[in-house]
Parts: C-alpha cells; sequence; structure tokens
C-alpha cells in the first residue's frame, strides 16, 4: 500500500501539469476569439492559381498538389 | 385609391441578393442589379475565388459608388501612420473595423485577401469584434491603395473615431484573463480534492491505516490554500468593501461559508478530529466563478458608450486654392473654407458658400424632413448632407458647435449608480436569516462549548447560499444570450432587471417609431398607366433629393432614357421621357399657384405634357407591428417625445393607446425634462430612441434602448440596442425580461428548500463532510438545469427562437 504514496504525487504532478498547459493557453490568446476559429474550421482551403513567391520557387516541396 | 404597378421582372442579384431595378445587367448568364455587383463578381472569378458564392446565399454587399479619390486623406501620412498598429520598414500591420461583415462566405473572401494582390502578406478576422488585421508590404501597396480595394469588393472599413475606439478596446480587453486563471486553479484544485477525498466518503480509509488518513487531510489542505488566497480574492474584496459601506451584498455570506468551511477544516485535519470540508470549499468556488464568467456576456461588435465624436468623420477636406488637404477634426479652424460631398456629414458649423444643401438633422435633432440651406446661411454641424458637393466656410470649430453642447447638455448629471440587485437583495435578507438561525443554535448548544461552536460553524457551511448565487447569473446570463440571438443586445445582466422594473415607455419618435428613410406613400388623381408609372420612376431616379428617391424606390425603379432634366432645387424636377414631356413638384413649380391650405403632409404634384394628373403625398413611414403595442403591452404607460413637428399626431393616436401622452417639437433639454418629472411621479421610464437628440434623455431615464438601423451605426450611449427589424418584437422582450426575473425568485425558492434539508442536519450537529459535499453539487446543478430549461420553454413560448 506504500505505492500509494507515490502514486498520489505522481497523479498531482500530472494534474499539474495539465493546469499550467491551461494558463499557458489562456495566456497566449486562446480565449480571445472564440467564434472565428469554429468558422475558420469549417473553410476548405482551395490553392488559388497564384503565382509562386519567390521562396515557394525554391522550395518545391512546399507548392501543394491539385 | 390607385397605386402603380410595379414591373413584373424580379430577378435576384448573384451577388447581392437584391432584387434587379432599373440597372439590371448579365454577366455569362448570370443577373446582377448593378455594375458595382457585376465588377466584385468579374474580380473575384477571375482570381478564382468562385468558392465565396458557394458557402453562403449571395453573400456579397454592393459596393458603394463614388469610391474615386473617397480615401485620398489616407494620403496624408501622418494620419496614415497614426492607424497602423504597427509600421516597419517593409511591411506593416493594420485592423479595419469592418462592420458589413455577416457570414462565413465574408470570413473566406476577407482571409483569402492575398490572393487578390501580392503585397499583402496575411490577414486575419476577428468575426465576434467585426474587425479584419491585415500585414502587407505598404512600400508597394499603399494604405489609401489597400482600403480601396477593400471597399471596390464591398467591404469598406469604417474609418472614424468610433471605429478607432472599438479597435482600441477589442485590444484592451484582451488582458481581462484573470478569471480564467482563476477558474483554472479552482478546477484544478477542486477535481483533486474530490479524488484525494473519495476513501472518506466510502470509508475505505479504515482499512487503509492512520497515516493515509492523514496524508488525504494535509494534502486537501495544501490544495486548497491557493484557492482561498487566489481564487477566492475578489469574493473577499467585495465582501469588505460591502461591509464597510454598510450596504450588506450577497458576497458577504457567502465569504461567511467560505471561512467557515476552510477554518473548519483545517481545525479538523490539524487536530485529526475529521475530514474537512475541503471539497465543498474548493467546489463552491469553481461553480461561483463558472457563474461569474457566464454572466460576464458581452456584445463586443457593439458600444454602448459613444461620445459625440465617433459620429463625426476623422477628418475634413479643406480648400485652399485650387489645393485639397485633409485636415484632422480637431485642427479645423473657424474660416477654414471646406467641401463636402453627397451623403457626408457636415463637420463642424459652417456657412454655406457655394451650392445648395439638403441637410438631414433627423439623427440630430429629431426633424424627419430635411431642410434646405442657401447661400449665406448657417448649416449646423451634425447633419448629413445630400446632392451636389458644396462649400462652406467654418465659423465655429467643431468642439464649440451646437452638435456639441447638445451632447454635453446632459454630461455631468450622470451618476454611476450601484446597482441593487435581486440578488443582493436576496443576500441581505439571506444574512439576517443565516446569522439569527447560527446564533440561535450557538447558544442553544452552549452548556457543550465544542459542539456548539461546530454547530455554529455547520450552520454557515450548509446554509453557504451557492443556490442563491447561481441563480442569477445563470438566468440572466441564458436571458442576455437569449435576447441577443433575436436582435436585442444588452449592455450586461443588470439590464435585465431594470427592464422589468419599467412602467412607462417613452419613445422618440423620427427613426424610431417610424423608418429613417422610407416615406408611406398616397396618390390622389388620375390613374396612371404602367407606361406611365415607369416614366415618371425613371425621371425621379434622376434626381437625389429624398422624396424623389423614395417616390423612384415605390414606383419600381426601371430603367428609361431621360433627355432635357433639369432641377429645380427646392421646387421641382423635369424632363422628357419618351416624348412626353414630365415635370414633378410643388404646386407652383407645376402650376405657379400657390397652396390653398397649410398642408400636413408634403405633396409632389406631377404632370404630363403640362396637364397635372394629380399628387402623391409623403408621409413618416411607421413601424410594422405597431398597432399590436397596445394590447400587447396594456400594463404601461405611453408616451411620445419626438423633435419632430405634430404632423403624425393623428396617425400616432390610432396606432398607439389613448392615454398616450404627446409632446413634440422637443429640444433635447426638454426631453430630460418630460423624463424627470415622470420619475418624479415614481415611474420608471424605458426611453425608446435613435439618435443624437435622444441620447440626454437615454441616460435620464431608468433604462435607454437605442433602436439601431444597421449594424455598427452609430447609437448613441445607452443601456441596450434594439435591431429596427426587431422592433416589432419589443412587447415579447419586456414580457421576457420580467419572467426571468420571476424565474430568479423560483429559483431562491429552490435553494431555500436545500437550504433547509440541510440547516436541519446542521442544528443537530449531524453534519458529515458527505452531506455537505452531496448537497451543494446538487442544489447547484439543480438551479443551472433549471434554469436553462425554463428560460428556453420561455423563450420559445414567446416566439423568440433565433
Amino acid at each position: 500500500m506504500e505505492i500509494l504514496f507515490m502514486l498520489i504525487g505522481i497523479s498531482i504532478v500530472l494534474a499539474l501539469g495539465f493546469l499550467l498547459a491551461f494558463i499557458k493557453a489562456v495566456k497566449t490568446g486562446q480565449y480571445e476569439d472564440e467564434y472565428t476559429p469554429s468558422i475558420r474550421m469549417l473553410l476548405d482551403d482551395h490553392p488559388t492559381a497564384k503565382k509562386p513567391t519567390q521562396s515557394e520557387k525554391n522550395n518545391p516541396s512546399k507548392q501543394k498538389a491539385q | 385609391m390607385y397605386k402603380p404597378v410595379a414591373p413584373t421582372q424580379t430577378l435576384a442579384c448573384f451577388h447581392c441578393g437584391t432584387t434587379c431595378g432599373k440597372d439590371l445587367r448579365y454577366f455569362e448568364e448570370k443577373s446582377f442589379c448593378c455594375l458595382g455587383c457585376e465588377s466584385v463578381y468579374k474580380f473575384l472569378h477571375a482570381e478564382q475565388l468562385d468558392a465565396y458564392y458557394n458557402l453562403s446565399q449571395h453573400p456579397g454587399i454592393s459596393p458603394a459608388l463614388e469610391l474615386q479619390g473617397k480615401f485620398d486623406y489616407l494620403l496624408e501620412p501622418a494620419l496614415a501612420d497614426s492607424l497602423f498598429d504597427f509600421k516597419g520598414p517593409q511591411l506593416g500591420n493594420i485592423t479595419f473595423s469592418i462592420p458589413h461583415m455577416h457570414c462565413v462566405s465574408c470570413v473566406w473572401l476577407l482571409e483569402k485577401l492575398y490572393a487578390l494582390h501580392p503585397a499583402i502578406r496575411h490577414s486575419r478576422v476577428q468575426f465576434a469584434l467585426r474587425q479584419l488585421t491585415v500585414t502587407f508590404d505598404h512600400t508597394i501597396l499603399s494604405l489609401m491603395e489597400l482600403v480601396h480595394l477593400l471597399a471596390v469588393i464591398g467591404y469598406e472599413p469604417e474609418i472614424n473615431l468610433a471605429a478607432q475606439e472599438d479597435i482600441a478596446r477589442g485590444k484592451a480587453s484582451s488582458h481581462d484573463k484573470k478569471l480564467y486563471y482563476q477558474i483554472g486553479v479552482a478546477g484544478f484544485c477542486f477535481g483533486n480534492v474530490m479524488l484525494i477525498s473519495l476513501p472518506e466518503y466510502f470509508d475505505w480509509d479504515h482499512s487503509m491505516g492512520l497515516h493515509f488518513k492523514q496524508l488525504f487531510g494535509y494534502i486537501n489542505l495544501l490544495l486548497s490554500i491557493p484557492v482561498l488566497l487566489y481564487s477566492a480574492r475578489d469574493y473577499f474584496k467585495s465582501a469588505l468593501s460591502s461591509a464597510r459601506s454598510r450596504m450588506l451584498n450577497l458576497d458577504v455570506p457567502l465569504v461567511a461559508g467560505m471561512i467557515a468551511l476552510f477554518g473548519t477544516s483545517a481545525y479538523q485535519i490539524f487536530t485529526q478530529t475529521g475530514a474537512g470540508y475541503m471539497d465543498s470549499f474548493t467546489g463552491l468556488l469553481f461553480f461561483l466563478l463558472l457563474g461569474k464568467a457566464f454572466q460576464q456576456k458581452t456584445y463586443k461588435h457593439l458600444s454602448f458608450e459613444r461620445d459625440y465624436k465617433s459620429y463625426l468623420p476623422l477628418s475634413a477636406r479643406v480648400v485652399q486654392g485650387d489645393q485639397l488637404t485633409s485636415v484632422p477634426l480637431d485642427l479645423l479652424k473657424a474660416g477654414n473654407r471646406i467641401l463636402v460631398k453627397h451623403g457626408e456629414i457636415i463637420p463642424a458649423d459652417s456657412i454655406l458658400l457655394k451650392g445648395v444643401a439638403w441637410v438631414d438633422y433627423s439623427f440630430v435633432t429629431g426633424e424627419s424632413t430635411p431642410v434646405e440651406k442657401t447661400l449665406g446661411e448657417i448649416v449646423h454641424a451634425g447633419g448629413k448632407h445630400q446632392g451636389a458637393a458644396i462649400e462652406l466656410e467654418v465659423v465655429k470649430e467643431t468642439a464649440a458647435s451646437y452638435f456639441t453642447t447638445l451632447w454635453n447638455y446632459g454630461a455631468n448629471t450622470k451618476q454611476e449608480e450601484v446597482l441593487d440587485t435581486i440578488a443582493n437583495r436576496a443576500g441581505r435578507r439571506f444574512s439576517y436569516f443565516l446569522f439569527t438561525v447560527a446564533i440561535v443554535s450557538f447558544f442553544f448548544w452552549l452548556p457543550d462549548l465544542e459542539q456548539a461552536v461546530m454547530v455554529f460553524a455547520s450552520v454557515l457551511i450548509v446554509a453557504c447560499p451557492c443556490a442563491l448565487a447561481l441563480s442569477a447569473p445563470f438566468t440572466f446570463g441564458n436571458a442576455i444570450r437569449i435576447l441577443g440571438r433575436n436582435g436585442f443586445y444588452l449592455k450586461n445582466t443588470g439590464v435585465i432587471e431594470k427592464l422589468a422594473k419599467a412602467d412607462t415607455l417613452v419613445f422618440d419618435k423620427t427613426g424610431t417609431l417610424t423608418e429613417a428613410q422610407a416615406h408611406a406613400i398616397r396618390y390622389t388623381g388620375d390613374q396612371l398607366s404602367e407606361e406611365e408609372s415607369t416614366r415618371f420612376a425613371a425621371l425621379f431616379a434622376q434626381s437625389v433629393h429624398p422624396l424623389s428617391k423614395s417616390l423612384a424606390t415605390h414606383l419600381g425603379s426601371v430603367h428609361r432614357a431621360v433627355e432635357g432634366f433639369h432641377e429645380q432645387q427646392g421646387l421641382g424636377i423635369e424632363g422628357i421621357v419618351e416624348g412626353s414631356l414630365l415635370k414633378a413638384g410643388s404646386l407652383r413649380f407645376i402650376t405657379g399657384q400657390q397652396e390653398e391650405t397649410l398642408l400636413l403632409y408634403t405633396r409632389v404634384y406631377i404632370s404630363a405634357e403640362d396637364r397635372v394628373l394629380g399628387y402623391f403625398e409623403l408621409s413618416s413611414k411607421f413601424r410594422e407591428g405597431l398597432e399590436r403595442f397596445s394590447s400587447a403591452m396594456a400594463g404601461y404607460h405611453f408616451a411620445v417625445c419626438s423633435g419632430d413637428q405634430p404632423k403624425d399626431k393623428g396617425t400616432l393616436e390610432v396606432l398607439l393607446p389613448a392615454a398616450t401622452e404627446y409632446r413634440f417639437g422637443q429640444l433635447p433639454g426638454q426631453k430630460r425634462s418630460f423624463i424627470e418629472s415622470l420619475q418624479h411621479d415614481g415611474k420608471h421610464i424605458a426611453m425608446i430612441g435613435d439618435g443624437l437628440n435622444d441620447a440626454i434623455a437615454l441616460k435620464s431615464s431608468d433604462v435607454g434602448i437605442a433602436v439601431s438601423e444597421q449594424a455598427g451605426h452609430f447609437s448613441p450611449a445607452c443601456d441596450s440596442i434594439l435591431d429596427a427589424r426587431r422592433f416589432h418584437q419589443l412587447p415579447e422582450f419586456l414580457k421576457f425580461s420580467r419572467l426571468s426575473v420571476r424565474l430568479v425568485y423560483a429559483c431562491f425558492a429552490i435553494s431555500a428548500v436545500y437550504n433547509l434539508t440541510g440547516l436541519s442536519f446542521a442544528v443537530q450537529g449531524q453534519l458529515s463532510p458527505v452531506i455537505a459535499a452531496i448537497l451543494m453539487p446538487l442544489s447547484s446543478i439543480t438551479i443551472v438545469l433549471f434554469t436553462t430549461i425554463s428560460t428556453n420553454v420561455i423563450a420559445s413560448k414567446l416566439n423568440l427562437n433565433q
């Protein structure tokens, strides 16, 4: 039963990790815009036939396949 | 009475969805209502952005006419630079307020701005605020060109002081995260404490041994400390300040409960006489903070606190010889010669030097008819000019204009009232009850001091008004969201109580009871054939006078060629349409005779080939649903307080209840006096208005409702904003507010049941941690469920189901 000491300790540390992640999320603006991401998520990103910029010309792996 | 027939063709514009009229055009088998819409379509189609039209039905916005040169004031480097969020040597960041965005397609297109110009690197929409942030290369594309691009596709940004205020406010509000952190900490501690308390609930700790019991106790204590010191901080502050001001609010019994909980538990853990109530303690704070967050619903894309300056543009066009320069409004001096174009607002009190002005003061004074101003007359700031461009000489700086004094008239009188909410009143009564019971129980058990103290603490613990404290936030939080979905936006949840209390409704007339831009039109005279009415429609379409515009819309705008069009300002118009000479205007213009009697409404006579056919009578168009008001709002006292002339009194007397009070020709100060006199009689006033002339009245009433025709347009400072399209639902909105308040009382009753149950345990000294731990979440969940279901049921019963 002594293992419980360690287990409790580990679980609290784990939960603390979640709390810190939450605080970090709030700090970096996760909850600032609660509406637009819900719209943005549903939009497909069909590539438009725009002229490739210089960096994209040099980096063929970045070009999206149709 | 004969009504001319509108043409039968009804095609919807592919871009914006409005019915195509006289400017109908086709492109690739799609119909468009005007050149603007067609241009936007062509533009988007060329860049392969057709998905715009697939995401929403007719998502387009018709771009404004006359965009050429409209944004030249942005070429001024000082002004342009002040608008940037950040401006580096090459890239710049700027945030625009675009109230016109309304759908998924808008978001999609605005975030695809990079496809429209290579200098645009990135754009991001914040829909709740109706704002767009763009990162672009300002060395290639100037700010003016960027704004022009947005305007061309229909998303013209609002660039005035109001918009700048909104953007600044949006940035500031993003720093208000403390509540989230407090919830996070409370939630974390609550969850872990409950987990650690499980063995105690099920009596497992007996078998586990003493040292585990101790361990669990100390862990609980450790976890509860951050909750006490950080999450509970605002409650302690509020209770302290309320105790100091001798006006007890709901936070006082809450804090008493918190101290009792923490204190008893700490004592029990240290002396190993019990497990403590830390689970109830952390749970209490978690639920309370959630309720607080839920109650804080605000509408960030609206502003309830506009200053008069927000209504005016950022700058004015000053004429110097041949040059036109943009001068910021605060730097405008007396003697400056300014140019004002059609649809623009006069920036300062000035004298008309060149041109004829038709100034629409409906927003400022409530007069529904535009006023004609000729050379040498003073034109006051705040009016909207209609007609050809005019030149004026500034007489008074903007800050000293009549317009400004209107605003500042009532500025000092509004005190910051502390709203004595239902919740606080209930909290007070509850406190007295609670402390009485606690003290009585203490004395009852007194021979046994230890038991007496424990019972005293138990009473405070179990009677902790968690459910009471959650009733108002969740009920009103739900109510404000439901009202918002139905087009009635409240500043905060306190407004619901104010609405429920109101017993007198004071209405402004122009723009509130009437539609600002429309007229009710009646025709008397010879019947017009379809041909004749379309010809007159074409004639009216040539003039920019507000009466002509209304008549053109009424007759159905169809395109016909008009030759020799001539407008005599203020008198009439004439032109040759398909061979016949048509004239329209005042009686004097058409026949040379004067009107015999004083007319109640404006008349526009028409003649063809010098034969008088008849006349149109234009009066204010009252909003739909007005007839229903007297029956639907039977218990209220009505009043109409208007800055306009009494010409519509007859119509109003038919529409509104018999006992309605009428006041016409009211100046803003007189409106305020009227409201104050009613308040003196003990009435609670709800003022419903829309314009600047109502601003002072709105502030002095108990609750102010501003009617708004278009989202994002200026509304004076108020407690709530009502979408003009939902005006007819005003009776339902008021009823909903009253029922919400009654619902809160019902919640109080439910929480009383829980409290009495708990108290029966506590006074007997039988309160175990398990019972406390069950009662509190149970009562909270019951309240939340009950209130959520009830508000939705009430809403659908009142037909508020948007």
